[in-house]
């Protein structure tokens, strides 16, 4: 019985968590403007489009961590050298 | 006499191709391709590629103001992606992407991103097709991220999350696996991998969508965008991962009939009989994880080490490339069914032994799988490996061998003719015998024999 109960709420986490990741995907298309082509890449350039859009939220994100963590890093040296 | 013969496969691309003129390659760079290619060359992008190992370098032997011909490094044979393990496929999936981003540090871009523009040298990726990038405009999106997508991506993906047969798919969709399959064929867990839910699930998606659809707006894509894209492209790819199981052939040496000491006369003698036949090029079918394939490698000769098992493959080249070893090149080959002629007019790719010859082919414990497990007669085999290579080592592995009995032991012996001396008649009608060796320790028998035609 709990075993089931468990099975139930980790579905309806991961439906959640689904319908989460397309409401993002929906809104992102939402907001731009519909791209196509006869070529059977418009498939492709759109979904391009898309990802560039949001993959260069990510990037930015890993970029800017990345350099904190090295400004931090770079904070840290002198004070183990000091001891 | 002046032989040119135009190599097939590189008839697709309008920018040039590539021929043979007396026996050496060369590649002809159109008038259309010629401004692209001044500023490959001008921009530093070609230095830095080539210095990084990246892209193969090139002479530039001949400039017309209608073309102009360059003269690549050699590679002494041409593998394809279907061929590859696991990390093979993966290492030149990187490698494309790092070539990609070096490019758009020099606003240039891959105008192709097709898996047989990549071949291993010395166990590396490398970039065979010197005319493969073109100028960027910033904006402008990538053309081939389908492509990249469909020849890199979709395998490995499939390869890593379905089963790792599913490379072999590359065979039959020679422009790379539809992502439509790829999508239905995953599992529905992989939706919640960002990259790959980008990238193949909503890419299929969209290309069903709007396949029908006709528009003239152009789409865009920032620069951060694309330098966002490649860096998840790269990153979900190098999570994609095989965890090695352990196949029917994956610990062979350990659960080998061989003694210590007959391994290593059986090592001595083949060694010698390969350094005999002084080759350039040697073929080892049947290579498991190579450990004779490295007899031959290790005295500097190009040696290929085929085999069925992609875990077998995959170790060979995890070793290869840890070793950080040269002249090997591990390949999956499955010998009852040899790679073919595919593609337009089934001349895009060639087959294994139109590949070929090697000048030395080795055969070592692989008889008894070809003629017992797949029934294949004595004949048949001499045949073709008499179309493999001019000189062959091959090992006899007798009835009264262990191996051969366990292969027996669930089938009825309906072998008549499995016999050392039927074995010698029928590969004499194709070959010579210049050496026959007992190894030691074992009922087994070593020949060294030259291919009579």
């Amino acid at each position: 019985m709990d075993n089931n109960r468990d099975t139930q709420v980790s579905n309806v986490i991961s439906l959640l968590i689904k319908n989460f990741i397309i409401f993002c995907l929906l809104t992102v298309i939402a907001s731009r403007p519909a791209y196509a082509y006869l070529d059977p890449g418009t498939g492709s350039l759109i979904t391009q489009a898309l990802a560039g859009f949001l993959l260069a939220a990510v990037f930015s994100l890993k970029l800017w961590t990345k350099k904190i963590k090295q400004f931090f890093k770079k904070n840290k040296t002198p004070t183990s050298n000091d001891k | 006499m002046i032989n040119k013969k135009t190599l097939d496969g590189s008839f697709r691309d309008p920018s040039g191709f590539v021929f043979f003129k007396n026996n050496v390659l060369y590649r002809q760079i159109n008038e259309s391709y010629a401004d692209e290619y001044t500023t490959l060359m001008k921009s530093g992008l070609y230095s830095e590629l080539v210095k990084k190992g990246l892209l193969i370098p090139h002479i530039k032997v001949k400039d017309t103001k209608k073309y102009s011909l360059i003269r690549p490094d050699f590679i002494s044979f041409i593998s394809y992606p279907y061929e590859w393990s696991f990390s093979m496929l993966k290492d030149a999936a990187i490698a494309t992407l790092k070539i990609q981003k070096t490019a758009l540090k020099y606003n240039m871009i891959l105008k192709d991103a097709s898996a047989y523009n990549i071949q291993f040298v010395d166990a590396k990726p490398i970039l065979i097709d010197t005319l493969s990038f073109e100028k960027h405009e910033p904006g402008t999106p990538w053309l081939a991220y389908r492509q990249f997508c469909r020849h890199f991506l979709a395998p490995l993906a499939l390869m890593a999350y379905v089963n790792i047969e599913l490379g072999k798919l590359l065979k039959i969709y020679i422009d790379g696996i539809p992502l439509d399959l790829t999508s239905k064929l995953l599992p529905t867990m992989t939706k919640l991998k960002l990259g790959l839910l980008l990238h193949l699930h909503f890419h299929s998606r969209n290309q069903q969508k709007y396949a029908s659809v006709s528009s003239t707006t152009k789409a865009m894509i920032s620069q951060t965008g694309m330098l966002g894209l490649i860096d998840n492209l790269q990153t979900t790819i190098q999570k994609l991962t095989w965890p090695l199981p352990q196949t029917e052939w994956g610990d062979y040496y350990s659960s080998t009939n061989y003694s210590r000491q007959a391994m290593t006369a059986k090592e001595l003698m083949v060694e010698k009989m390969i350094l005999t036949t002084k080759p350039k090029s040697v073929w080892d079918l049947g290579a498991n994880i190579g450990r004779f394939s490295r007899l031959a490698s290790k005295n500097g000769i190009n040696t290929l080490a085929f085999d069925l098992d992609p875990a077998a493959v995959e170790l060979n080249y995890l070793e290869c490339r840890r070793a950080n070893e040269k002249s090997l090149l591990p390949l999956i080959q499955d010998l009852t069914n040899p790679s073919g002629d595919i593609g337009f007019a089934n001349q895009e790719r060639d087959a294994l032994i139109k590949r070929g010859p090697a000048d030395t082919v080795l055969a070592l414990a692989l008889i008894h799988h070809l003629a017992i497990t797949n029934n294949l007669p004595f004949k048949l085999i001499a045949q073709f490996l008499s179309q493999c290579g001019r000189c062959l080592i091959i090992e006899f592995v007798p009835k009264e061998d262990s191996q051969v009995k366990k292969l027996l032991s669930s089938r009825k012996d309906v072998f008549l003719n499995y016999f050392q001396n039927f074995f010698e008649a029928d590969f004499g009608h194709y070959f010579k015998v210049e050496q026959k060796k007992a190894i030691p320790e074992t009922k087994r028998t070593l020949y060294l024999m030259r291919r009579k035609i």
